[in-house]
């Protein structure tokens, strides 16, 4: 069995690692490590990490809407970030039955059996943990190739990814001699980890002179977070049309990210969720249930 | 198929060194073997940003052009092309 002891929605920049060290005293590296507290008490035996691939991991000739990584084992940054080198561990076990109820459920997924992660996935997990020991789940959404998937759907798709978490069977996880060891073996510990920016813009007409960006929508940023703060997660899967997380930049998709990791998480309230800044169109939030 | 040509171009000078190198050398004899319509060359080898996201270039790997300084694209000088420019249909 397994059980979802927690979820966690951070940003991603490439930035981040070559400028922000993990003890330093700057803001994002102290949300970072408000957020990884929660993590490590929280004692996960596996993450399910969601985010958008840019163009790294996936070219346009041939750019899945929905894909899990499926394989022994993985690696990144494959796009130049400049952080250091990880080998992962991929939980194969949880990734494959992802893939068998998603499918079950309607989500095709594109199944990747060969592949590096680029930042999305590597700075939240050079943050929030000690070296990416614990074996990952990758699930990509795509958030910036026209069109999209529906926000509606990407809920859809986290309900699927937490039926998946809540009926992985037992038997397949444990060899048949450890079998006696069943009774008092503990549940599978997954985590949930879903990033991305609600307002960014990166190389479109709406960056800031002189610069290769800007944070165009910082009033739906805010609103975004409040939603969250709120549980309001039905009201925000309605706000969140194209046009509208468009207008927050051409980044604005990877809200869908989080919409996939709110539809993991469910109802409920975050157990933290650090103040919006007035600079930045992200957040950082903790739910928790263990 | 020509946002997807401008797009394999920015994608490809983003991972292959040996490639980006030889855009950086001499831009116009390292795409001379693409097929891009003379419209187009001319557009990328002058550094018209806001002409290529028009046609479809996707700006995520539009902007990787400013890391190197490609078709004389500075981030500034970058930046200030991209005004104005109207999303592709």
């Amino acid at each position: 069995m397994a059980r979802l002891v927690a979820g966690i929605g951070v940003p991603h920049s490439p930035h981040y690692p070559a400028a922000i060290a993990k003890d330093g005293p700057e803001e994002t590296a102290r949300l970072f490590r408000a957020v990884k507290a929660h993590l490590d008490a929280a004692r996960a035996d596996a993450i399910v990490v969601i985010a958008n691939d840019h163009f790294n991991t996936f070219f346009l000739n041939n750019f899945p809407t929905f894909a899990i990584g499926v394989a022994d084992k993985s690696f990144g940054p494959n796009d130049q970030t400049k952080m250091p080198h990880y080998d992962l561990l991929i939980e194969t076990t949880l990734a494959n039955h992802i893939r068998n109820v998603a499918i079950g459920e309607g989500f095709d997924l594109s199944v990747v059996q060969e592949f590096g992660v680029d930042h999305a996935m590597l700075v939240p997990l050079h943050y929030l943990t000690d070296g990416i020991r614990v074996p990952v789940v990758p699930i990509w959404v795509n958030a910036f190739v026209k069109p999209l998937p529906t926000a509606k759907r990407c809920f859809a798709l986290g309900r699927a990814v937490r039926s998946a978490i809540d009926s992985l069977p037992q038997d397949t996880r444990l060899p048949q001699d450890t079998r006696q060891a069943q009774d008092t073996r503990q549940d599978l510990r997954v985590a949930v980890v879903g990033t991305g920016s609600f307002s960014l813009e990166i190389g479109g007409p709406k960056i800031e002179p002189g610069k290769r960006n800007a944070v165009p929508d910082l009033a739906w940023s805010r609103h975004v977070h409040r939603r969250m703060a709120e549980a309001r997660f039905d009201e925000l899967v309605e706000e969140a049309t194209p046009e509208r997380m468009w207008q927050a930049g051409n980044i604005g998709g990877e809200l869908l990210n989080w919409i996939v990791t709110l539809g993991v998480i469910g109802k409920d309230k975050p157990r933290y969720i650090a103040d919006h800044n007035d600079k930045d169109g992200h957040a950082y939030a903790v739910w928790r249930w263990d | 198929m020509t946002a997807y040509l401008l797009n394999k171009l920015c994608h490809r000078v983003f991972h292959d060194v040996a490639f980006r190198d030889a855009v950086k050398r001499d831009p116009a004899a390292a795409i001379a073997d693409w097929p891009f319509t003379d419209e187009e060359r001319e557009a990328l080898l002058a550094g018209d940003v806001r002409k290529l996201y028009e046609w479809g270039a996707h700006p995520f790997l539009l902007a990787h052009t400013t890391r190197w300084g490609l078709f004389g694209l500075s981030p500034a000088l970058y930046a200030e092309r991209i005004q104005g420019a109207c999303d592709p249909q």
